[in-house]
């Protein structure tokens, strides 16, 4: 009873959690990992989280926890292996924008990025988000805050590098 | 630029349309959840056959308290709200030992973990302080809370001054936030596992107006509102007077 369930469940939200954690990890390959040690989690649990109003936001709470924790134990590797590149020379048109924005989301830490995730993509509430990252409102909106502050600031920069300034 | 935040959930909507469910994703999470459960029950199993020990702990634990000496930190009720906390077999108070990965389904890998304290805070919610090694290096003091058997995990705390799962300590401090089921609150509790011994605490938000905390065991707990400033401080004692006076080490 409790795989047919499990089995229902991921049948319709495994690939949304797939492309979450995709937004979360910023690599296909992790993402495939990351979703999978999720759903094993989810699962070992799954009697619990099948009773709960919304087994999503448990779920999701365990992704988040596994994404946070995953990139603290890699961070050093991806300090070498995967900096950020901004085409500031290229940042003309639309395109330009999106990638710009894509690599600022990607450099965030991750909690900052998980919140813009949540935000963004998921449309999630404040209380939701919180949830996910066990944390209070107040410091998903800091979160969010930072985040945001950051992806303006290298906009700007990257705005004024290509236009000579003249804004 | 395009408004940022119509460009950010442009871009992620379409970053994530590239990532395709992976391959037998049920039949994989299956077979590794199956493990975990295994490993779970074998974790149970063992804090069965341990909480006779924690029976004989609790006894002398009570014994002690029955001795007076004081307790501002209230034991495990019932009464406003079931609780069902997977570690209800673990000893309370300090108990330095290494955690039982399976104990900890939901969290990081944590194999070598260290419990340093674990209690109930005064409304009734259980939690466990420990160092995760996983985290970073220094290891950082690590908060998880439970309520009716659902794991809240509260914020990292910064990185002590000397916290190592194997160093001597002046104070782990971890803050978390009062959470229900379905709600998340404003409200901080301030843990602080202060050295063995430890006989008072106290909380300055602004470095001049100190309120104490409730201490058992040498830990503090106290309830405070939003988040800790910059500016706060921690006063601890023990019998011999106070051996630390200084910023709180949260991020």
């Amino acid at each position: 009873m409790d795989d047919a369930s499990f089995q229902e469940y991921v049948a319709s939200r495994g690939q949304a959690l797939a492309r979450m954690a995709y937004l979360l990890s910023g690599s296909h390959a992790d993402a495939d990992d990351l979703v999978q040690a999720a759903l094993a989690k989810a699962y070992a649990r799954w009697p619990h989280i099948s009773t709960l109003d919304s087994p999503d936001a448990y779920v999701r709470r365990i992704l988040a926890n596994q994404h946070v924790s995953w990139w603290r134990s890699r961070r050093r590797e991806r300090l070498t292996d995967q900096t950020p590149e901004v085409a500031v020379g290229d940042a003309t048109g639309a395109r330009a924008d999106a990638d710009l924005v894509r690599a600022g989301v990607r450099a965030l830490p991750p909690r900052q990025r998980a919140a813009i995730v949540f935000r963004y993509f998921e449309d999630l509430d404040d209380a939701a988000i919180a949830d996910a990252l066990g944390c209070s409102v107040g410091t998903v909106r800091s979160q969010i805050s930072r985040a945001l502050a950051t992806l303006r600031a290298q906009y700007e920069l990257a705005d004024l590098l290509t236009s000579g300034g003249r804004s | 630029m395009t408004d940022l935040d119509e460009l950010i959930r442009e871009v992620l909507t379409t970053d994530a349309q590239t990532q395709l469910q992976p391959d037998r994703l049920t039949e994989r999470s299956m077979r590794l959840g199956q493990r975990l459960r295994h490993r779970r029950r074998l974790g149970l199993a063992a804090a069965a056959l341990g909480s006779v020990t924690a029976l004989v702990a609790g006894s002398l634990v009570i014994a002690d308290h029955v001795g007076g000496h004081p307790s501002n930190v209230a034991t495990v009720s019932t009464a406003d709200q079931p609780q069902t906390p997977w570690w209800t077999a673990w000893p309370k108070g300090r108990v330095y030992s290494a955690a039982p990965g399976a104990e900890f389904m939901t969290a990081p890998p944590l194999d070598t973990s260290k419990i340093y304290a674990s209690g109930t805070l005064p409304d009734g919610t259980d939690f466990v302080a420990y160092l995760d090694p996983s985290e970073s290096d220094p290891h950082q003091p690590q908060f998880l809370q439970g309520w009716n058997d659902i794991v809240d995990f509260g914020e990292a705390a910064g990185e002590g001054p000397q916290a190592g799962p194997d160093a001597t300590y002046l104070s782990l401090e971890s803050p978390t936030y009062q959470t229900g089921r379905d709600n998340v609150g404003t409200t901080q509790w301030l843990v602080v596992v202060g050295q063995p011994g430890t006989t008072s605490a106290s909380y300055s938000a602004d470095g001049s107006t100190w309120q104490p905390m409730a201490v058992d065991d040498g830990i503090a707990v106290l309830q405070i509102p939003g988040i800790a400033p910059r500016g706060a401080r921690i006063q601890l004692s023990d019998a011999s007077g106070e051996y630390m006076n200084g910023p709180l080490a949260l991020p």
